[in-house]
């Protein structure tokens, strides 16, 4: 490539990638120019001209990656992390007492309504080799200790569950920003040609701040969260409104015909031949989604492997959601996404009372099925290329709200990942002994995306798309790679 | 260097590896901030446009408008020729979904076809712009500016009630070609116009519902951080005005300066000022212009029998209290009654008991000490100018006249606050005078209590109450919150909300206390205490609204740790030794001065209206030449009172408050104000002047400076909007941007001279700017890309050298398939309609019910914009998700979009209406002519033979493929499903 070129790449904003593309038309395909520029083409505005006009197609990551897809164990709500992952003794000894004398100054709560210190009614213990301590509120989980990396010492800037469930997935507090797998899409395409890039798999539960938590915000909307539920129609459309599948195919026929004339007379404009092959694909996901759904294939070891048959109707929820995530991610789909299901209502982990039924239920319901999750993944050679994420919008106070809750704690709370070049059976950060707020190596949200963005083999200062004026990233102006942590 | 410092500095690092390299190297922030310096790099942008000389151009029959010759010009720099015209129906097809947004019907297109008198074209023109669905059409561009929803989005997705009328008053605006620098001023200070634009041939306001914009935008029902919540409002409006009327990213200077344009932090913080000195209200816009008119009506009405009346009055008393004094002998020595009338001495009896105990009455000075009950009372040597104590902080006195100011909504509390001494006149004839201000007060007026909401107007969510207080609500100026106890001295009944940090969607645990209702009583004022200490350090304004009928006077509003002492009615004390002639003698004077009308002090006053409140111990029966004045009064009252407008709907508006300047915040963030900012446009506008009135928000006066004919952007921004819709690429192409971010205009001459134009020969018409544009030869030209070397030297065609090919937006889509079908129904504006759910469509806050599939027919501009559950084949189509400004949509092609148009069920029941309606009207036919039928009703075009035969084929096969028992109309369905499928249903070319 001469000089002319890359200096109209990279000084003239005027001339996008594609535009270039075209210009150098003859003989380059997409690819092997890319391989020309190296890796530093691809970023900024050459992966947002290319985004719009072939959105899914697989684009080089920065540097070699450490996984390939994402599954984001999403636990809407809230989970207590001085009931789970970060065990604090002082919590037994000062149980009962006033936190405000125990503990000293507290922050503002949710709901202001402060009662006394709480220890844990789960019991804590060291699991596998590493010796990790985690309750047995997740006992199956708690058995795959030494694939999990603990991150303890986790915060947020949200006391409050819709702009900490923005904050968590887009790096902002606001409506309308990408959502991480948005991000994570746009930067690296998608591996499968029949599947949407970023999929969420719907267990019942809406995160509070709604469909938009999944969505692309300014990146186009190639790349939102397609959301499927785990139970019923799974995709809006995804059926063949023909009871005779003839009959689609049939008029598909005099479409193309129509849409090819139509091509012709236009002089072949780039906009009406993409078009095209977008109706292509879509006619594919009809038969690619439906086939992604049925399980009759999956053995019954697995199934019972996952909890597909047991008596408690929301582990075979998400135990379905989990063995999809699975066929999702052998599928190449690069962003799975889970919600819980609907355990409690409404009320989701957000145990600002009945801690023990709130939880006990919850963690009933996804236990078994993400300790399966890790072994199938493990079993299949998966795991190494697959990047498992655990973790709520915060974690919840160490006190009490009324007698038997905990009130949101944004300032220290724990979240996990395992497999995708990752250490197995580390902790990472601490919290302060009552496990209120983050002392050692404090992490912010956009640490943990810019951690995430590595492992899949992107520098999240690099990946950007300009809207408005500014160039926009997931971590915003912040995020450090955490280094420790990884493989 | 503390942890923030260090990663903002970071962030500036960071944010500079962000940025592609270019040949300058960002400045830092604040040191090496040098506006003139980067006003240089874009010196054009910062003037005014000019009037440009048309070019001149080597093909001189091609242009047939000026426009013309700037395209073409470059076009013939670049070696290009501009591709050829397109044919009739084309260009018909583009010009009407270009100004309706609406496929031209088979009738439309043989009037046309069939017109071939000079003018056409023209004559096709101006029958769209003058349809109402160029409104239509115009509104929803502006409503992806304003970022428009109807609701709040976020956990609950409240609703934003009474929304819609924004979107209507776009629809009219746009249809009536309000000019635009009306329509810019209407939506930053419609509420302060002196002269509103009223609506056609009524006394609605319109003006004041273009400020609703500013509350289309998120709200958190109960955020933790409820200052932090602010700043991002306020970043919000700031955002969006910004980058719709002025096309620069001033929000970027949020947390440091503008990286590359001038533009510094403290101008982000001049521009806040002017939002968070305004605040949130519900408006009567279509009671609130005749109602002005009908109190002032009301106001000279009383001023002229207001002097008659109390000269009555005063004169029928005269007689009864020249006997006070024998009643009050009588009423305190029993032996003393003869010749004085039984009943009356009874009354007199009861009040010389009561006045000798209670200490607000106000013979009380008079009765104590004729007890020999020398002792002292709390308001006893008082004066009503008393000063306060230095820990308390007045934040409002209205016992004094312009000691703030005057901020009402509606007439009910009138034009000023009332003085001592005024007179309220009441409703009955035999006793018109019901009070006579013992003090200075703001006072409800009940004259308005019969106020009411339309049927069908919705209440505003959670605690604010906004629809309860609109049109008679006192707003206190904003101030700083110290102690966080606020005081009010009132007398009788309120509603009140204390608008901490602006917050309005007030629902949830944790706001709950800034709504309260208060009683002061109907005695003497009375001090009541809002406590508001968590807010310390917060910006506040409180507004003060009924509590149903009951009275209210507001006298004053403190701040202070404990409730203040101070009244404003005193009562000397007598030192005759004759009580009973004493009281006779004060009271004497007191009448006198009623009848003059002026009051020696605040005592004399009580006395006054004391008098008029009890005329059964000065005379027996009702005092005719009274009556017959009140009378007279009644009626002139009631005749106003029949010409008022009780009934009004409510929409979101600007109410304007006081002055504040915002401080610079470090990194954006509240915890650390800086220095202040006061309120201005952004200083690189040669037409920049600081805004320092503190009387109001300042938005009149920002307006001003915004439509002055040198402000650079403001027209530039406008003009490449319109051409960005007519063309498909803005001149400058990033249309919410002209900053150095952005990118350069291909055509900055022709941006000028549409700009200069724009403002100085067509009065901001945008219809002529429209009419203008789609007339050009420009616009005429095929978009076929062509054999010609074209494609390969303008390959992103920025030169214009054919028009482009389009994809119609999601909502055109939708209306496409309606009026191709025959279901469009054509009905402009009103409420929005319920959006039809799916089981894809779920979350907090979901309606209650699901709409009707085909929205009745309605424009997709009409269905309900539920933030948390918008229409999800528009958003299929990219329609924006409704958080900031999106001047340029996204075109993207995904499955998503396939998907809809193969099994999406509106377009199954669409082929359906529309192969019923094709066989109503074309039975006879056969299979060809219906082809072509259906083909003109789509595409607006007749088929070639080789789509002729594909469809008959296609008939066939499907034909067979239908059940046994299948009609005629099932098989047709198939055939147009299919042709609503192909691309040239959804493109435009």
């Amino acid at each position: 490539m001469n000089r002319a070129h890359q200096n109209s790449l990279f000084l003239d904003p005027r001339i996008s990638r594609r535009e270039m593309l075209r210009r150098a038309s003859n003989g380059f395909g997409a690819l092997a120019l890319t391989a020309l520029f190296g890796s530093a083409a691809s970023s900024a505005l050459g992966v947002q001209a290319d985004a719009a006009k072939r959105p899914m197609a697989p684009k080089p990551s920065h540097f070699r990656p450490r996984a390939k897809s994402v599954i984001f164990l999403f636990m809407e709500g809230a989970v207590s992390q001085v009931d789970s992952f970060d065990y604090k003794p002082m919590l037994e000894k000062y149980h009962g007492q006033d936190p405000r004398k125990a503990i000293g100054k507290l922050e503002k709560t949710q709901f202001e309504s402060i009662g006394t210190v709480l220890k844990s009614p789960w019991k804590f213990k060291q699991h596998g080799q590493s010796g990790l301590w985690i309750s047995d509120l997740f006992p199956r989980v708690a058995e795959r200790a030494d694939d999990l990396c603990v991150i303890r010492s986790m915060t947020s800037l949200f006391p409050e569950h819709t702009s900490a469930n923005y904050f968590l997935h887009s790096g902002s507090g606001l409506q309308g920003r990408p959502s991480m797998g948005a991000w994570v899409t746009y930067g690296l395409g998608s591996l499968n040609r029949d599947l949407p890039g970023y999929v969420v798999l719907n267990g019942g539960q809406i995160p509070s701040g709604g469909l938009d938590t999944w969505g692309s915000g300014f990146l186009p909307a190639a790349y939102q969260g397609s959301l499927l539920h785990a139970k019923g129609t799974p995709l809006a459309n995804v059926v063949p409104s023909e009871k005779n599948t003839k009959v689609q195919e049939a008029k598909r026929r005099l479409v193309g015909r129509l849409n090819q004339q139509s091509l012709e007379d236009s002089g072949k404009v780039d906009a009406l031949e993409s078009a095209i092959a977008n109706y292509e694909l879509a006619a594919r996901m009809q038969v690619a989604i439906p086939d992604l759904m049925d399980l009759t294939g999956e053995s019954e070891t697995t199934k019972q492997l996952y909890g597909l048959d047991v008596a408690y109707e929301h582990t075979r929820t998400y135990a379905r959601e989990c063995i999809i995530a699975r066929r999702l991610v052998e599928r190449g789909v690069r962003f799975v996404e889970l919600t819980i299901p609907m355990v409690d209502g409404y009320q989701r982990w957000d145990a600002h009372g009945g801690l023990v039924k709130n939880h006990g239920d919850n963690a009933r319901a996804i236990d078994q099925p993400i300790a399966a999750l890790l072994i199938d993944l493990k079993q299949r050679g998966l795991l190494d290329e697959t990047l498992v994420v655990w973790a709520g919008e915060f974690g919840r106070t160490p006190f009490a709200q009324g007698s038997d809750g905990r009130d949101h704690n944004e300032f220290g709370f724990s979240v996990w990942m395992a497999g995708g070049g990752v250490r197995g059976g580390m902790a990472y950060g601490e919290t302060d002994e009552w496990g209120y707020k983050s002392t050692v190596d404090k992490l912010e949200m956009h640490d943990l995306h810019a951690t995430i963005l590595h492992l899949m083999g992107m520098d999240h200062e690099k990946l950007t798309y300009r809207f408005g004026g500014r160039d926009f990233r997931l971590t915003d102006v912040s995020g450090h790679v955490v280094r420790d942590v990884l493989a | 260097m503390n942890h923030r410092l260090l990663k903002a500095v970071l962030a500036i690092a960071l944010l500079a590896v962000a940025i592609p390299a270019r040949s300058e190297s960002p400045a830092a922030p604040d040191k090496k901030f040098n506006l003139e310096e980067r006003k240089q790099k874009q010196a054009s942008l910062w003037e005014a446009p000019r009037k440009q000389k048309v070019p001149t151009v080597k093909d001189t029959r091609w242009p047939l408008a000026p426009e013309d010759r700037f395209i073409l010009q470059k076009l013939e720099q670049a070696g290009l020729s501009p591709a050829p015209r397109a044919d009739d129906r084309t260009w018909l097809r583009r010009v009407h979904f270009v100004i309706t947004g609406l496929p031209p019907s088979l009738e439309e297109i043989r009037a046309y076809l069939s017109d071939t008198k000079p003018g056409a074209r023209e004559r096709v023109v101006d029958r769209l712009l003058a349809s109402p669905h160029f409104g239509e059409r115009w509104a929803r561009h502006w409503m992806d500016l304003m970022r428009y929803a109807e609701s709040r989005g976020h956990e609950g997705d409240y609703i934003i009630a009474n929304a819609w009328h924004y979107r209507d008053y776009l629809i009219r605006a746009f249809n009536e070609d309000v000019p635009y620098d009306q329509f810019l001023m209407e939506h930053l200070a419609g509420d302060l116009l002196p002269k509103p634009r009223l609506r056609s041939g009524t006394d609605i306001n319109e003006s004041v519902l273009a400020t609703g914009w500013a509350y289309l935008g998120e709200e958190n029902h109960s955020p933790v951080d409820i200052r932090l919540d602010e700043c991002e409002r306020i970043d919000n409006k700031v955002d969006v005005f910004s980058k719709t009327f002025l096309g620069l990213t001033i929000s970027c200077a949020r947390c440091h300066d503008h990286k590359f344009d001038p533009i510094r932090a403290q101008d982000y913080y001049a521009m806040s000022g002017f939002f968070l000195g305004s605040s949130f209200r519900q408006a009567r816009f279509e009671s609130m212009e005749n109602n002005r008119t009908m109190a002032k009506e009301l106001a000279a009405l009383r001023e002229r029998f207001t002097p008659k009346l109390v000269k009555a009055v005063a004169a029928a008393n005269e007689r009864g209290i020249g006997r006070v004094a024998d009643y009050v002998r009588a009423a305190q020595s029993p032996e003393r009654r003869a010749s004085l009338d039984s009943k009356r001495l009874e009354h007199w009896s009861t009040e010389v008991r009561v006045a000798a105990t209670n200490a607000t009455h106000p013979l009380h000075s008079f009765m104590s000490r004729s007890r020999g009950n020398e002792t002292k009372t709390s308001s006893e040597s008082k004066e009503s100018l008393l000063t306060w104590t230095p820990s308390e902080k007045v934040i409002a006195d209205f016992t004094q006249p312009d000691r703030q100011p005057w901020k009402v909504d509606g007439e009910a509390f009138g034009s000023g606050p009332l003085a001592l001494g005024d007179i309220i006149l009441g409703t009955n004839p035999t006793n018109p005078i019901t009070r006579v201000m013992p003090h200075g007060a703001a006072r409800r007026d009940l004259f308005w209590a019969g106020l009411k909401t339309a049927a069908g107007n919705e209440n505003d969510s959670g605690r604010l109450g906004a629809t309860a207080r609109s049109g008679q609500m006192l707003r206190t100026p904003t101030v700083t919150l110290g102690v966080g106890k606020l005081h009010y001295l009132i007398r009788g009944k309120t509603r009140v909300y204390a608008s901490v940090d602006s917050h309005l969607m007030n629902e949830g645990p944790l706001h709950g206390r800034l709504a309260q209702g208060f009683d002061g009583g109907l005695g003497a004022p009375r001090w009541v205490t809002h406590d508001l200490t968590p807010y310390s350090g917060h910006r506040v304004h409180v507004e003060f609204g009924p509590d149903g009928g009951n009275e209210l006077e507001v006298l004053a509003v403190v701040e202070a740790a404990d409730q203040p002492k101070w009244l404003p009615v005193g009562s000397r004390r007598g030192n005759e030794a004759d009580v009973a002639r004493e009281v006779q003698r004060a009271l004497t004077a007191a009448n006198k001065s009623l009848s003059r009308g002026a009051f020696k002090d605040a005592t004399e006053a009580s006395l006054a209206n004391w008098l008029v409140q009890n005329p059964h111990l000065f005379r027996d029966g009702p005092d005719a030449k009274t009556v017959r004045i009140a009378q007279e009064f009644l009626a002139a009252q009631s005749n106003i009172a029949s010409r008022v407008r009780w009934e009004s709907r409510t929409a979101i508006a600007l109410f304007d408050g006081t002055g504040v300047d915002e401080n610079v915040l470090l990194r954006g963030k509240p915890f650390k104000p800086g220095e202040l900012s006061p309120r201005s446009l952004p200083v690189a506008f040669a037409v920049a002047k600081p805004i320092t009135t503190s009387a109001t928000s300042g938005r009149y006066e920002l307006a001003r400076q915004l439509v002055d004919p040198s402000n650079p952007l403001v027209a530039r921004t406008a003009v490449n909007r319109v051409w960005y819709h007519v063309f498909g690429r803005g001149i400058v192409p990033t249309v919410d941007n002209f900053g150095a971010l952005g990118e350069r205009p291909t055509h900055p001459e022709l941006l000028d001279h549409l700009a200069w134009q724009f403002m100085h020969e067509d009065d901001w018409s945008l219809k002529r700017l429209i009419q203008r544009l789609v007339l050009t030869q420009t616009f005429a030209m095929s978009s076929r890309a062509g054999d010609t070397p074209a494609e390969e030297v303008d390959p992103a065609n920025s030169l214009l050298h054919r028009m482009p090919v389009r994809r119609l937006e999601g909502e055109v889509i939708r209306d496409a398939l309606l009026k191709v079908s025959g279901r469009f129904n054509p009905q402009v504006g009103g409420p929005p309609i319920t959006v039809h759910l799916t089981e894809f469509l779920v979350g907090r806050g979901r309606p209650d019910k699901s709409g009707l599939l085909d929205g009745d027919g309605r424009r997709s501009i009409y269905t309900a914009m539920r933030r948390n559950f918008l229409p999800t084949l528009m958003q299929t189509f990219d329609m924006p998700t409704p958080f900031s400004t999106v001047g340029k949509r996204n075109v993207t092609n995904v499955p998503a979009q396939s998907l809809a148009r193969m099994n999406d069920a509106l377009f199954h029941q669409q082929a359906r209406v529309w192969a019923e309606r094709l066989l109503r009207e074309q039975p006879k036919a056969d299979a060809t002519a219906r082809v072509r039928w259906l083909f003109e009703s789509a595409y607006g075009r007749l088929p070639s033979d080789n789509e002729v035969s594909a469809c008959v084929e296609s008939l066939g096969e499907l034909r067979a493929l239908q059940p046994g028992d299948a009609a005629e109309v099932d098989t047709w369905t198939d055939l147009c499903h299919a042709l609503l499928n192909a691309n040239d249903f959804i493109y435009v070319k």
